[in-house]
C-alpha cells in the first residue's frame, strides 16, 4: 500500500504538539507540589530517590506536605508559582483531548492500513535497527525499509511511543487515582505499588522527552525542509514554505502557551468553572460509583504518615487536647429530621466500630498505608435522617487556616464538602483512631474523615460540626471547600 | 487505650510543681474562681503548634469546686518549670 501523510494524520500531529505541550507542562507542576519520588508507598522523609527540591525541613517543629511544595516558574511549569490546581486542571483537561486524539488516530491507522507503518513483521528489524543506529553514529542516513516511509529504528521508535509508551502513561495515570485504587488495589500493585506507578509516570515523561529531542534532531538531520514538508503538505516539495509554516506554528504554540499562562494566572476561578464542568461529569460517571475494597496487611502499615495541615493553634483546642478529648462534642445538624449531637465516648462505643488498613493519597502525590478506626458514616446518616432536599455534606473545622496554616493561601475556617451518596461507601469513616491508638492531634484529633475513593484534602480533619445541606454554593466561595474556593481544587476528586 | 502520643502522665512530684506554679501565677478557675485544681496530664504543644516554644506544655487541670459547670481547664509551662 502506499504510505504517504494522508490529511488526517498531518493534523494529528499538529494537535498532539499543542496537548503534548500542555501536558508536560502541567505535569511539571503537579510534581512540583511533592517533588519528590519514591519507590516505597510510605512516602517517608529521606526515602525518595529522586528529589526536585532545595528545601531543607525543620526537625524540631512540626512541617507539612504543604510547606514542601515547590514554585516553578511559568517557563517549565502550567501555570507555574505553585497552583496545583490548575496543574491539575490543565492536565486532566488536556488528558481528555490526548486520549480522545489517540484514539481517533489508531482507528484512523487501521481503518486505512496506515498501522503497517509502525508494524514490525520480522525479527530481522531488531539488528537492523541497531545498524541504523551505528550508521547515525557515523554520520550517515540509514536507508528506509523496503516499501516503507522509515528505516528501522524510526519505525521501531514510532511504534513503540504510539502503542507502548502512551498507553503506559494512561494507564501508570490512572493507577494514581486513589477512586481506582480503592476499587482495584490489584491494579496498583500490578505496577509495584502508588508511588512505583508515579515514579514509571515520571519516567514516562523523562522517554517522552527524549523521543522529541531525538526525533527533531532526526528531522534535522534528514533534512528539515523536506521533512517538515511531508508533514505540512504530505509531499516532500517546496521545503521554504514548509520550514516557515514550521517555525510559525510553533511561534503559534508557544504564543498559545503564553496567553493560556497568564489568563490562568489572573482567572483560576474561570478555569477551575470551565474545565471543572467538564472534568467533574467524567469523574462522576467513571469513578464516583467506585467503592473503596481494600485491606492492607498489617505489615504494610507506614512506619510514619506524612502530615498535611495543622492543628488549630488554640488555647481551647489545646486544653481540651490535655483533657483527652473529654469535652469534645460533635454536632451533626442542617437538613435533617433530627439534629444530635455526640460526645467522643459516645462515638468511640458505638457498636458499629470499624478498622480498616488502606493507602491515603494526598492530592499532591505522596501515599502512606494506615490503620483507622472509627465509626462508619452512613450510621450517623441513618441515625439524623437526611431531608429529600439535602444532597451534600458540610465537615467544618477547628481549623482557621490564616492562623494555623500560613504555607497555604487564603484564610477563613477550613471545611470540606462531599456528595451524600459518599457517605454510604462501606469504607466511608469517621475515624477517632489511627494504627490502634488514639488519633494523633496532627492527623486530626479527635476526629476526621476518612474517605477512601478521594485524595486526602476531602477528609477534613480536626472536625467541629457536621451539616447537611442541598446546595454549596453559598458556603464560603461556594466551590464546595475550602480548598476549593482558595487553591482552585474541584469538589470531586476521585483522581 | 493508653495516652495518646501527644501526652505525658506525671509524677506526684510534677504534680506538686505545677500546683507551686498555679500559686506564684495566682491563676483561678474561669469558670467559678476556685482556686483548688486537680493535676492531670501534660499535653507537649511545642512541637505541634505553630505559635508555641519548644519547650511549651499545656498541662490539664480540673477544678475541684464540683459545682463548677467548666471544670476543665488548663496551665502553659516550659518543661523546665515542672519536668524534672
Amino acid at each position: 500500500m502506499e504510505f504517504g501523510y494522508p490529511w488526517w494524520l498531518r493534523i494529528e500531529h499538529f494537535v498532539n504538539i499543542i496537548f503534548m505541550v500542555f501536558l508536560i507542562r502541567s505535569g511539571l507542576e503537579i510534581l512540583a507540589t511533592h517533588p519528590k519520588l519514591y519507590w516505597n508507598d510510605d512516602s517517608k522523609p529521606g526515602s525518595e530517590w529522586g528529589r526536585f527540591t532545595r528545601k531543607v525541613m525543620p526537625k524540631d517543629k512540626l512541617y507539612d506536605t504543604l510547606d514542601e511544595e515547590e514554585s516553578y516558574s511559568s517557563i517549565v511549569s502550567m501555570p507555574g508559582h505553585k497552583m496545583l490546581g490548575m496543574g491539575r486542571h490543565w492536565h486532566f483537561i488536556t488528558v481528555l483531548g490526548w486520549i480522545l486524539t489517540g484514539i481517533i488516530y489508531v482507528a484512523l491507522l487501521f481503518i486505512t492500513g496506515q498501522y503497517h507503518r509502525y508494524f514490525p513483521y520480522s525479527w530481522e528489524i531488531f539488528p537492523r535497527a541497531f545498524q541504523d543506529i551505528v550508521t547515525y553514529l557515523s554520520f550517515d542516513l540509514p536507508p528506509t525499509l523496503p516499501g516503507q516511509p522509515f528505516n528501522a529504528i524510526q519505525q521501531l521508535s514510532y511504534g513503540a511511543v504510539i502503542f507502548v509508551l502512551a498507553p503506559f502513561q494512561i494507564l501508570t495515570g490512572a493507577a494514581q487515582s486513589p477512586a481506582i485504587e480503592a476499587r482495584f488495589p490489584w491494579f496498583v500493585r500490578l505496577w509495584g505499588g502508588r508511588q512505583w506507578a508515579r515514579s514509571l509516570h515520571f519516567f514516562g515523561l523523562v522517554a517522552f522527552l527524549g523521543f522529541i529531542i531525538i526525533h527533531l534532531l532526526m528531522v534535522t538531520v534528514h533534512g528539515f525542509g523536506g521533512e517538515t514538508a511531508k508533514i505540512i503538505f504530505g509531499r516532500e516539495e517546496h521545503p521554504v514554505w514548509a520550514m516557515l509554516i514550521t517555525f510559525a506554528a510553533l511561534i503559534a504554540v508557544v504564543i498559545l502557551n503564553v496567553i493560556a499562562t497568564k489568563y490562568t494566572l489572573s482567572h483560576p476561578r474561570n478555569i477551575q468553572r470551565w474545565f471543572g464542568a467538564v472534568i467533574m461529569k467524567v469523574r462522576k460517571v467513571g469513578l464516583h460509583p467506585l467503592t473503596s475494597r481494600q485491606n492492607y496487611r498489617k505489615t504494610e502499615l507506614s512506619p510514619e504518615h506524612r502530615v498535611n495541615g495543622k492543628p488549630p493553634d488554640v488555647d481551647s483546642y489545646k486544653v481540651m487536647a490535655a483533657h483527652d478529648f473529654v469535652d469534645y462534642t460533635l454536632q451533626v445538624g442542617g437538613l435533617v429530621e433530627r439534629s444530635m449531637t455526640f460526645t467522643l465516648e459516645e462515638l468511640r462505643t458505638f457498636p458499629t466500630k470499624q478498622t480498616q488498613r488502606v493507602l491515603h493519597n494526598c492530592i499532591q502525590g505522596w501515599t502512606s498505608i494506615g490503620e483507622w478506626s472509627g465509626i462508619p458514616l452512613r450510621q450517623i446518616v441513618e441515625l439524623v435522617k437526611p431531608l429529600p432536599e439535602a444532597r451534600h455534606i458540610v465537615f467544618w473545622t477547628m481549623q482557621d487556616t490564616e492562623r494555623d496554616e500560613p504555607s497555604a493561601e487564603g484564610v477563613g475556617q477550613f471545611y470540606e464538602t462531599i456528595d451524600l451518596d459518599l457517605a454510604y461507601h462501606p469504607q466511608t469513616l469517621l475515624a477517632y483512631e489511627m494504627n490502634g491508638e488514639p488519633l494523633p492531634i496532627k492527623h486530626g484529633a479527635p476526629l476526621r474523615l476518612r474517605l477512601e475513593t478521594q485524595v486526602g484534602f476531602k477528609m477534613a480533619k480536626w472536625i467541629e460540626r457536621i451539616e447537611f445541606v442541598s446546595d454549596y454554593s453559598n458556603i464560603g466561595e461556594g466551590m464546595g471547600g475550602w480548598r476549593e474556593d482558595n487553591v482552585f481544587y474541584d469538589q470531586d476528586v476521585g483522581i | 487505650m493508653g495516652l495518646a502520643e501527644e501526652r505525658r502522665g506525671l509524677t506526684e512530684g510534677q504534680k506538686r510543681r505545677v500546683l507551686g506554679k498555679i500559686e506564684e501565677r495566682d491563676l483561678t478557675c474561669g469558670s467559678c474562681g476556685s482556686d483548688d485544681f486537680e493535676v492531670g496530664e501534660a499535653l507537649y504543644v511545642g512541637f505541634l503548634f505553630l505559635s508555641e516554644d519548644h519547650d511549651n506544655y499545656v498541662v490539664a487541670l480540673t477544678c475541684t469546686n464540683t459545682d463548677c459547670r467548666t471544670p476543665r481547664t488548663g496551665i502553659k509551662l516550659r518543661g523546665a518549670e515542672f519536668l524534672r
